[in-house]
């Protein structure tokens, strides 16, 4: 178990690397950053001498342990669009987009978990197949234009929700959230709905799938010939079954959730990383970008971790290697 | 016979049938046959010859488009073949035990072994958790599990195929059925664990007075271990009798050929026999008896006239030439 984790982690460590190498490599290949920083009138003398400053002339390992080094701190330099410090920045963004992907996926879940286990277990149902329809809506139209549509019915014709903003927020230390005002919960809705249904979608159909594979196994036709009650089947066998690729999927589906807030926070005007990156992006602004990309991997980082020890918990099998180096296996 | 004692299991001219596009198919036509208490009766027949079919429906799990289309399974006097599904439900596992095929599909690799006992123990007889867990115990150390205690909490991936078996044994025995289905319960094993598993199968039967239902198409198995021996051919049954006479002198051109087919120790023949052409699909059964396009002693009757279980030696077979006109007969194909 804990080789198991240590590898992991190393695993992580080399991912993580290899990631803020790209993020790196903006820096040093896309334009130079002098030009960034000073106006066109600058003598070239002066240039040179801002970049013996910043260590922009040191070999290029050195620049590169440098830049992991204050990565690993949090510091990724000053914007070049505001002038601030980007780990202001994103500190300033981080809570709207957690916040906003932390309901978008528990939205996701708590849908498409029990209408994809109802659609596995009730497949000729008239509403298995409504939901199924329902489902091939949701994964087909693109997210901005479903936020375009939400909009449309519930913020101009129905005026019921606020179509842009995370309305009213309150302060904890340096988090702001939404969660404790009834503004800020109204203006939560139709994003969340937005980045949550393709995922939700997804979800429904592979719990289906899965729920179906499981039902055809032979142990869940045994559980049936031992004279279990089906509650105890369908949801203490079948579904326990079906959790390992379930885990899978909605794990790589948050951090995707997290990291391609950027589309339906443009169109809910939303202040997240998201926007963030937009408009980091239009302005060449390379200091924020690649902490935005270092930022996202490690979510990935992470998210996959976590994962990987849920599959420890669910499956026997995964733990088994050393009870058989022991001999347990007759 | 067996029937002079009051049958535990009676079923009459069972007919499964599939719903298709193309309209009904039957797959299992007309069987009837009784098992005593504590008896063992062997199933034989090729793939596809109905004998798994017709355990599935005697335990109520035929897989849908299956169906029974007909007829009637009595347990223990109880009709049981058109119970509504709660019942049912109550009654696999604790009157009717099933065994499958494949022991390393057949239990759950997520649960312990002891917790899948426990649970089927809990449902059928209602014991505490620490009362059943005692059960379970019992039960293990019953099917030759050695070391049990240490046993019961591993996972079946830390059993072999061997043993797996008999942990799905014991599952089957949970709540002391009278009967047992065991559909090819050997067919996935090596065949030095097949003998042992038969030999436990045998003990079982004998020590809890359960009958057991073997389906299987290995001949060995059957003259190893059954009183009787039943043989199905297109969905048909085509002969019933004890298994010494059935081994001995087949009275059914069929099990004629299927024993013919079995190589011997010793080889006193030379070639092993084989029944030229294949068994038809469902749907596709001819008139007559199902038998008669590969049979060497078919005459006119047999072509459309189908034959019923007729007295022959000392079991019964479906073949004409059985019939008591017949019989003096000279066989003409």
């Amino acid at each position: 178990m804990i080789a198991f984790i240590i590898r992991r982690l190393c695993q992580s460590v080399a991912v993580m690397l290899s990631v803020a190498f790209i993020a790196f490599a903006l820096f040093t290949y896309v334009g130079d950053p002098i030009n960034n920083i000073v106006g066109q009138d600058t003598g070239l003398r002066e240039r040179e001498q801002l970049r013996h400053q910043l260590g922009l002339d040191d070999p290029f390992i050195l620049q590169f342990a440098r830049f992991v080094g204050h990565a690993a701190e949090g510091d990724f330099g000053l914007s070049y669009q505001y002038a601030r410090p980007v780990s202001e920045l994103i500190a300033e963004r981080l809570p709207a987009t957690l916040e906003l992907s932390l309901v978008a996926a528990v939205l996701a879940l708590a849908i498409g978990l029990p209408v994809g286990i109802y659609t596995g277990l009730h497949r000729y149902s008239w509403l298995s197949q409504l939901m199924l329809t329902a489902s091939l809506v949701g994964i087909s139209l693109p997210t901005f234009l479903t936020g375009i549509l939400l909009i449309l019915v519930f913020a101009v014709i129905l005026g019921w929700l606020p179509s842009f903003g995370r309305g009213s927020t309150v302060a904890l230390g340096w988090w702001t959230t939404g969660f404790l005002t009834i503004d800020g919960l109204k203006a939560l809705i139709l994003p969340a709905i937005t980045l949550g249904l393709f995922q939700m979608t997804l979800i429904i159909r592979l719990v289906r799938a899965e729920m179906l594979e499981v039902l055809r196994t032979d142990y869940i036709k045994f559980a049936r010939a031992r004279g279990l009650p089906n509650r105890l089947i369908h949801f203490g066998h079948a579904l326990k079954n079906t959790l390992v690729p379930v885990i899978t999927i909605t794990g790589l589906q948050l951090g995707s959730i997290i990291a391609f807030a950027v589309v339906t926070e443009t169109v809910f005007q939303w202040p997240g990383m998201g926007l963030l990156i937009i408009q980091a992006i239009s302005f060449a602004d390379i200091p924020v970008m690649s902490a935005y990309l270092v930022l996202v991997a490690f979510f990935f980082v992470v998210i996959n971790l976590i994962v990987d020890l849920l599959y420890y918990a669910v499956d026997p099998r995964l733990r088994i290697d050393r009870a058989a180096a022991s001999g347990h296996g007759i | 016979m067996a029937s002079e004692r009051s049958p535990l299991l009676q079923v009459e001219n069972l007919r499964i049938a599939f719903a298709t596009r193309r309209g009904e198919v039957t797959a299992v036509d007309g069987v009837s046959f009784a098992m005593a208490p504590g008896e063992v009766l062997g199933v034989v027949g090729e793939s596809g010859a109905g004998k798994s079919l017709t355990g599935a429906a005697i335990i109520g799990l035929l897989e849908p488009p299956g169906h029974i289309a007909g007829g009637r399974i009595v347990l223990g006097g109880r009709r049981i073949d058109n119970l509504p599904a709660p019942e049912m439900r109550r009654l696999r596992g604790k009157e009717i035990g099933a065994i499958f095929q494949d022991p390393l599909t057949s239990l759950n690799p997520l649960y312990t072994v002891g917790r899948q006992l426990v649970e089927t123990i809990q449902v059928h007889l209602g014991l505490g958790a620490a009362a059943a867990r005692q059960r379970a115990l019992d039960l293990l150390k019953e099917v030759g599990i050695p070391a049990a205690d240490r046993r019961i909490d591993h996972y079946p991936h830390q059993f072999s195929g061997g043993m797996r078996q008999r942990v799905v044994i014991a599952l089957a025995l949970c709540a002391n059925p009278r009967l047992i289905i065991a559909d090819e319960p050997t067919t996935a094993l090596d065949v030095s664990i097949q003998a042992q598993i038969i030999a436990l199968l045998k003990r079982l039967c004998r020590d809890h007075g359960m009958a057991v239902m073997l389906v299987t198409h290995d001949m060995g198995v059957i003259a190893e271990t059954a009183d009787r021996v039943a043989v199905m051919y297109a969905g048909r049954l085509v002969e019933i009798g004890p298994v010494r006479d059935i081994v001995r002198q087949p009275r059914h051109p069929y099990t004629a050929g299927l024993m013919g087919s079995i190589p011997t120790i010793g080889g006193r023949r030379d070639r092993l026999q084989q029944i030229d052409g294949a068994m038809p699909r469902p749907g596709a059964v001819p008139p007559g008896c199902a038998f008669h396009p590969r049979c060497r002693e078919r005459f006119a009757r047999c072509l459309d006239e189908r034959p019923n279980l007729l007295p022959a030696g000392g079991g019964a077979a479906a073949c004409w030439l059985h019939a008591p006109a017949e019989a003096a007969a000279v066989p003409h194909g």
